[in-house]
Parts: C-alpha cells; sequence; structure tokens
C-alpha cells in the first residue's frame, strides 16, 4: 500500500483502459494451461508468456490497439523508439496468477462457455459450430451495455490492478505480483526453418480433436514435399489415428518445406494449444532445423483487430535413422510400422 | 489383404454412429459379425440379461460392400468376427452426426473401412478411412479381438404375446420414467395397457433409503398397431435398457415389435428401416408385482407365498440370466423386496393388519412406517413421551421403563395413594386426564405403558387391581 502512495505523485507506470474484458479474456484464456504468467509491459503493449517445464512455451501479446486507451510511462530515460530487443531488460516485468486474472476477467460472465468444448466435443452441438470469437445477440456487447475494464500498475512491488465496471457494478481487483521467473525463451531459428506452413486453424484443431480420440502420448507432424504434405498422428492403446491433409492447394495457403520432415511433441502440450486452435482464424505452423515447432494462431477478436498468440513446443529427441524402418518404441510400432 | 471392405455414405454413418450410442448403453466392447450380404453388430451386456444387435444389409446399408472370406489353411471361414472396444468406434464416429451443412470445413464426404486381418506378415487391423472436404484424410487404425460373438436366442414360436407400437409414441412414454426406476412392468387390462416404472430397492446396507417411485402410463390399446397380449399378465424388464432402446428407436419413426412370452423368458423387441435391422433381446424378470395391484389386505400374505413357487422357476428356466439387472439376488431376497414397496403403497387406502412376521421390516420399511405398524415398540415410545413428563416423575418412570415390576412393588410396598400425592403432588395435577380408568383393556396398557406408569404413581392400589385382574402373569410376577 505504501508503494503505491509513495508513486502517487507520478504516474503509475501503466495504465489501460479496454471498453470489454471479454478479448482480453478470451486471449489470455488461450494460454491458461500454467498457473503464472510472466508479464511484460511495453509501450506497444502487454505480452503474457506462460511456459511449462521448459518444452513448452505460450505468448500472448495484447496490442495496445486492443485498449481504448492506453499509457506506458517507462522509467528511465529509454526512448520508446528504441529497438525493442535491447530496451527489453528494462521493461517492468513481473509475474501474475494467471488463474486469478482470469477469473477476474470472467467476472461478469466474459468466460465462453464453450470453452469446455474440446474435452466436451459432443456436448453442444451448436455452440460447437460457432465460431466462439463471434459475438452473440444477446451478449452485453450487443445490447450495449459494455463494462470498462481498467487496468493499471504503479511499479515494481505493486500490485497489478484491475477495475471492472458493468453496468453500475464495480470490481476492483488487486493482483499481487511476483518477481518475474526470468524463464528463457525456447529458442527458434528463424533462419533454420525447415518448414512452413499457413493454413485455417480450424482445421488443426479438428485435427488434433480427431487424434485425441485415441488418447495417444505422443503426436506426429510429418510434412512431405509430396502426395499426403501434411499428416499429423498419434497412436495410443486402441490404436492409431492420423489425419492427412492432401489436397495441398486449397487446404494449405502457405506450404513450404525443402525435405521430408518429421518430429513428434507430447500430445497434451500440443493439446493446451487446443483454445487458441478453436478461437483463431489462422495459424502459422513452422518447424526449425532443432524441431522446435512453433506455432502462431491469428486471433481475430471482435472489435480488436488481430492478435497473435504464440506457442513453442520442444520435440522428442527422435533416433533419425530408425523412423522408417518402424522404430521399435513400444506405443509406437504399430503405426510406424503400417507406414513403412 | 482386407477381408472386409465396405463404404459408408455421410447419411449411413450417422445411423452407425447411433447404433453404436446405442450398444455403448449395454456393453463397452461391440461384436461385428460380417458375411457375405450382411454386417451384425451386437452387444450382450455384463449380466447377460440384455442383448442388442444391429444388422447392417449389405446392399442397403453401404454404399460399397464387399466380404472376401479368408482362406486359411483348411476351408474358407463362412464369417468374419471381431470385436472392438466400443469407445474407440465412438470417438472414430463421434461428432460427424452433427448436421454437415453447417460444419462444412470438416464435412465427412465419404468412410471407407477395410478390415485387414491376415496370418504373417499383414497387421490385423481395422481400418477406418474418413474422407473429408479439401481433401483431408482422416485414418484409424483400431485393434480388434479375433473372438466370435455371443448371441441370445429368442424362440418366436413359443411367444404368444405381441405387440407392436409406433417408436415416437413410446419415446413420450418413456420420457415420464423417472431417472430413478429400475423396473418396467408391462400390463394390460380390459383394453388398457399400463406401463409401470417402478424401483425396488429401498436399502443399500442400511443406509439411505431409495424413494420408491411410480409412474404408470395408461394406454389405450388402439394406441398399439397390433395387440394380442394375455390380459392380466406382468411382464418387468429393466427401465434403463428399455430406455436405451427407445432412445434409439426414437431417432425415427418406426414400429416397435415386441414379442414375448411369460415372465422369466426373453422379450424381444424389433424393428428396422432402411437397411438396419434392429434387434433386442430382453430378460424379463419374475413376477415380482404379484397381485398387488388388488388393495385387498390378503394381496400382500397371497404374495409372501409366491416366491417359493416362483423361485425355482427362474432358476430353471435360465440359470445363466438368473442375475438379471435386478440389483440383489434373486433368491429369498428379491421377493421380499417386492413385496415391501407394494404393501407401502397398498397401505394407504386401507392398510392391511400389521405383519406378524418381523423378518423383512426392519431392513425393507422405512422408518416411519416401521414404527406405524409395529406392536411392541417398548422403548422407543417411552422416550419419546418422557419428554411431556414432569421432572418429579422422571425418576419413576425410568424405572418403569426398565422393569415395570419393580416399580410396581417399590410403590406398592412404599406408598399408599394419599402419600404418594404429597410427595408428587405436582405430578398428580399435572396428569390427571390421563388417568386410566381400571377397567382399561390390556391391550390398551400394553400400547402405551407410560399409562401405567402414571397410575402406579398416582393410585399405586388401583393399578394393582388392575393389572391383578387382567393380567395375571403380572400379578404373579408382583406378589413374587
Amino acid at each position: 500500500m505504501s508503494t503505491i502512495g509513495e508513486l502517487d505523485h507520478g504516474a503509475p507506470i501503466f495504465k489501460a483502459v479496454s471498453s470489454s474484458a471479454r478479448q482480453l479474456f478470451q486471449l489470455l484464456n488461450c494460454i491458461r494451461f500454467a498457473p503464472k504468467a510472466q508479464v511484460q509491459i511495453s509501450n506497444e503493449g502487454l505480452r503474457f508468456a506462460v511456459e511449462e517445464s521448459r518444452v513448452m512455451q505460450g505468448i500472448v501479446f495484447l496490442d495496445k490497439a486492443l485498449f481504448t486507451t492506453f499509457n506506458c510511462t517507462l522509467p528511465g530515460p529509454e526512448p520508446s523508439g528504441d529497438d525493442p530487443d535491447s530496451a527489453t531488460a528494462d521493461l517492468p516485468n513481473f509475474s501474475i496468477s494467471l488463474s486469478a486474472l482470469l477469473e477476474t476477467l470472467q467476472i461478469f460472465g466474459a468466460a465462453d462457455i464453450a470453452t469446455t468444448r474440446f474435452s466436451k466435443p459432443d456436448s453442444d452441438a451448436y455452440g460447437s459450430n460457432i465460431r466462439p470469437g463471434r459475438p452473440n445477440a444477446f451478449s452485453n456487447q450487443a445490447l450495449g451495455m459494455a463494462g470498462v475494464c481498467r487496468l493499471s500498475y504503479a511499479g515494481i512491488g505493486s500490485p497489478f490492478s484491475i477495475i471492472l465496471e458493468e453496468s453500475g457494478v464495480t470490481t476492483t481487483c488487486n493482483l499481487n505480483t511476483y518477481e518475474p521467473e526470468g524463464a528463457e525463451e525456447i529458442p527458434f531459428q528463424r533462419d533454420a526453418m525447415q518448414v512452413k506452413i499457413i493454413m485455417q486453424a480450424r482445421w488443426l484443431f479438428d485435427a488434433v480433436s480427431e487424434l485425441s480420440s485415441t488418447s495417444p502420448s505422443r503426436l506426429d507432424i510429418t510434412a512431405h514435399t509430396g502426395a499426403p504434405y501434411l499428416s499429423l498422428s498419434a497412436a495410443g492403446p486402441l490404436g492409431s489415428a492420423s489425419v492427412e491433409f492432401a489436397k495441398g492447394r486449397d487446404l494449405l495457403e502457405t506450404f513450404t518445406v525443402a525435405e521430408k520432415w518429421t518430429q513428434s511433441y507430447k500430445f497434451e502440450m500440443i493439446k493446451a494449444a487446443a483454445e487458441a486452435m478453436r478461437l483463431a482464424s489462422k495459424v502459422s505452423v513452422r518447424g526449425d532445423e532443432q524441431g522446435v515447432l512453433s506455432l502462431q494462431f491469428m486471433v481475430e477478436v471482435e472489435g480488436g483487430g488481430i492478435s497473435f498468440v504464440d506457442f513453442r513446443f520442444v520435440p522428442f529427441i527422435r533416433d533419425e535413422d530408425e523412423e522408417d524402418e518402424g522404430s521399435s518404441q513400444e506405443e509406437e510400432e504399430d503405426y510406424e510400422d503400417e507406414d513403412a | 489383404m482386407a477381408v472386409l471392405t465396405f463404404t459408408i455414405n455421410p447419411d449411413a454413418l450417422g445411423k452407425l454412429h447411433d447404433a453404436l450410442v446405442c450398444l455403448g448403453k449395454f456393453s463397452e466392447a461391440v461384436c461385428l459379425e460380417a458375411s457375405s450380404d450382411r454386417l451384425v453388430l451386437t452387444a450382450l451386456n455384463s449380466s447377460k440379461s440384455a442383448y442388442a444387435s444391429f444388422t447392417l444389409l449389405g446392399n442397403r446399408f453401404f454404399s460399397k460392400y464387399h466380404y472376401r472370406p479368408l482362406r486359411s489353411s483348411n476351408q474358407a471361414k463362412e464369417k468374419f468376427t471381431c470385436k472392438i472396444y466400443n469407445k474407440a468406434l465412438l470417438s472414430v464416429f463421434k461428432g460427424r452426426v452433427a448436421d454437415p451443412s453447417r460444419e462444412k470445413d470438416t464435412a465427412v464426404e465419404r468412410c471407407d473401412v477395410s478390415v485387414e486381418d491376415g496370418e504373417g506378415k499383414t497387421k490385423s487391423r481395422f481400418v477406418i478411412k474418413i474422407v473429408c472436404r479439401h481433401g483431408v484424410l482422416k485414418t484409424y487404425r483400431l485393434t480388434f479381438e479375433s473372438v466370435a460373438p455371443m448371441h441370445a436366442l429368442f424362440v418366436k414360436e413359443s411367444a404368444n404375446n405381441s405387440w407392436s407400437i409406433s417408436s415416437k409414441t413410446l419415446r413420450e412414454f418413456v420420457e415420464h420414467f423417472g431417472p430413478g426406476t429400475e423396473q418396467l412392468d408391462i400390463y394390460s387390462e380390459d383394453g388398457r395397457v399400463s406401463f409401470t416404472s417402478y424401483t425396488e430397492k429401498i436399502m443399500s446396507g442400511n443406509e439411505i433409503l431409495k424413494q420408491p417411485l411410480h409412474t404408470t402410463i395408461a394406454v389405450d390399446t388402439l394406441e398399439f398397431g397390433e395387440f394380442a397380449v394375455e390380459e392380466k399378465l406382468h411382464i418387468v424388464i429393466s427401465v434403463k435398457d428399455f430406455k436405451s432402446i427407445i432412445a434409439h428407436a426414437g431417432i425415427t419413426n418406426t414400429m416397435v415389435k415386441a414379442l414375448y412370452s411369460r415372465p422369466t423368458s426373453p422379450m424381444q423387441l424389433t424393428y428396422s428401416e432402411d437397411g438396419i435391422l434392429s434387434e433386442f433381446i430382453l430378460m424379463t424378470i419374475g413376477e415380482s408385482r404379484g397381485a398387488s395391484a388388488t388393495p385387498a389386505p390378503n394381496a400382500s400374505r397371497a404374495n409372501s407365498k409366491r416366491p417359493a413357487s416362483r423361485q425355482p422357476l427362474e432358476a430353471i428356466s435360465s440359470p445363466k440370466r438368473a442375475a438379471t439387472s435386478m440389483p440383489p439376488p434373486p433368491t429369498t431376497a428379491a421377493p421380499n423386496l417386492g413385496r415391501e414397496p407394494t404393501r407401502a403403497r397398498v397401505s394407504r387406502p386401507s392398510p392391511p393388519p400389521p405383519q406378524p412376521s418381523l423378518q423383512s421390516e426392519a431392513l425393507f420399511v422405512t422408518e416411519a412406517e416401521d414404527r406405524r405398524w409395529d406392536p411392541t415398540n417398548f422403548d422407543e415410545e417411552e422416550d419419546e413421551m418422557l419428554l411431556w413428563d414432569t421432572p418429579g416423575d422422571k425418576e419413576t418412570v425410568t424405572m418403569n421403563s426398565g422393569h415395570l415390576q419393580t416399580s410396581e412393588n417399590q410403590n406398592r410396598s412404599t406408598n399408599g395413594h394419599p402419600g404418594l400425592s404429597a410427595e408428587d403432588g405436582e405430578q398428580s395435577y399435572t396428569i390427571p386426564t390421563q388417568r386410566l380408568a381400571p377397567t382399561q383393556n390390556v391391550s390398551e396398557v400394553r400400547s402405551s405403558p407410560l399409562f401405567v406408569a402414571d397410575i402406579i404413581l398416582i393410585s399405586g392400589r388401583s393399578e394393582v387391581c388392575l393389572i391383578e385382574a387382567k393380567k395375571p402373569e403380572y400379578s404373579d410376577q408382583t406378589t413374587k
């Protein structure tokens, strides 16, 4: 409290007003696979990064375009137009509880009913087929009861406060901020990119939810230069499943692959990105030499233009020689064999 | 080499899914049996009391169907049989039942299934290839178990009762059956058929009692397409199984035909629609409700004798099905279970005399019911009545509750009537109205022992008189 008072004479480092908490919620909900998020405030917006076991990372960037007003007075003489990479160290950086933040943002019911759609795909046949981001005729936004969401952060050690107002009800929430964990980003070699695919996110979602039926532990992603182009496959105790996007032309907006590229990832992790797949309109799938997978989702949030949600995954170690002659790994055995 | 290949169009895919959902309600595994012109999907539940089968006709249901018998060592097998975990099949066909016009991007165009089963190099897999729009190909390779399915047999010739009714109508009925009910009784009398769903299970251990719930739907026989059933025949099947069937039958408007003979013999339900023949065989439960519909008090007594004659019937007619879906084993416990709720229901209009037999009521009658009919519940009643007594009275009463004769002795020996009223004066004024006449019936005295206690206090001598006059055994004890 004293810190807030002390800093009161100057403006808080960061202050932003959004006309709706819903968009923020939708975006942040995409990366809710871990309890804590690292937040970085810059002149361009807010960056939320979440990671799990150093092998999966999710980043949401809340662009300042999402806010009606966005004030960020960075401490120190750092000019805002500087190269963002060099400025990173000086930017306000802290970590907060993501689940608490999401809970706050949806306090007025911003939550999408269909958030659990991935786990129960056929529970709501109607809702499942509408893009979740689409405004509902009876949503508060449509009825002109839009609330206001104010975010502010005074400085190091002070809480991240959220004030939500909706039809006369005000909720004030101060979330404790923690020391940033300083997690390193999963390195993705842009210059050694092996594959780049841009496609409809919905198809990726469909494929992943299709594969989840076999309750697999691993997901294999293979990009071919020829016929099946892109195939995702997984094997579980009940059998194996694969989804192939054979007609590359219609399905894949961009498809660049130097040579056959195949990697496996932990299925549960890819599945954690399902919310983003569901919400996003397009996805860019990229893989580098080392097998790091980057999924960039383009999300069109109502009224907020375009936002991006990024995921990076570290692959399982594969023995390059083994993959074609039926790798004798226990659960993979079935599929690999038949594939050969 | 593929043993079996077939192609399903999106329309039939939905139907296949519906069938699988229905089979899933009976068993977690589906048995497939392919022959040259048809594919039969069956499921038998774990207690072997219900059997479901869907016959998919090769030329009508599938857009392509080809069965190539496997030429094994000696001769070609006529049929190919296997067992697949239903969950795997369901997840393959799930979600595609949705209107294809809405889900444009991932609409299914075709589904090719091939079963590969070979010795040696080829893997035995049930391969499902789903071709979606835009050339998205989804391939599933499911493992299967190569076992012969178990089929339930139904002898049509012996089934003299039959009826058929629109599935939509049945579906409406089924909606009324409460989720807690377990049995469904079908009964017809005077041109009316009643479907009664009820539950017999009242207790579990000695814990929470399940509320008996009865829902009766009476239908005129005119509602039926065909109706030829023996009058006043109770046939009882499991509500859950019936609901599962109707849930599937009700999807389309079709005629459901039922065939059965008598209780404890199987009942067959069949219906068909474009290329799918659905058949269900359900075990019927012994006529546990008996003649309970008549509210005469002797009915319950007659009932209690019935189990003895019925029990062997069940055992003989279907030994393997003795354990039907009824939770308790159908040994002597089952008839008791069956009788009790009936009695409770019947007792409202005209309560039958309390049953002398105590063997069942401790467990199977609700507490309130139990107390009402219990003729000799000394302890509880006294405890209750105690609340109304004045404190001065308590001591004597507690003694009383233990042994009647003790207090009598005490009272008689130490106090005469006036002495007592002086000592417990307050008490004698508070309960004067409860004083009993000396000529009271013994039965009355017995039914409310506390009154006896009061009398002892107030007028010890008259009490002794009363006891001596009416109940020699008491006087014997006291004088000793």
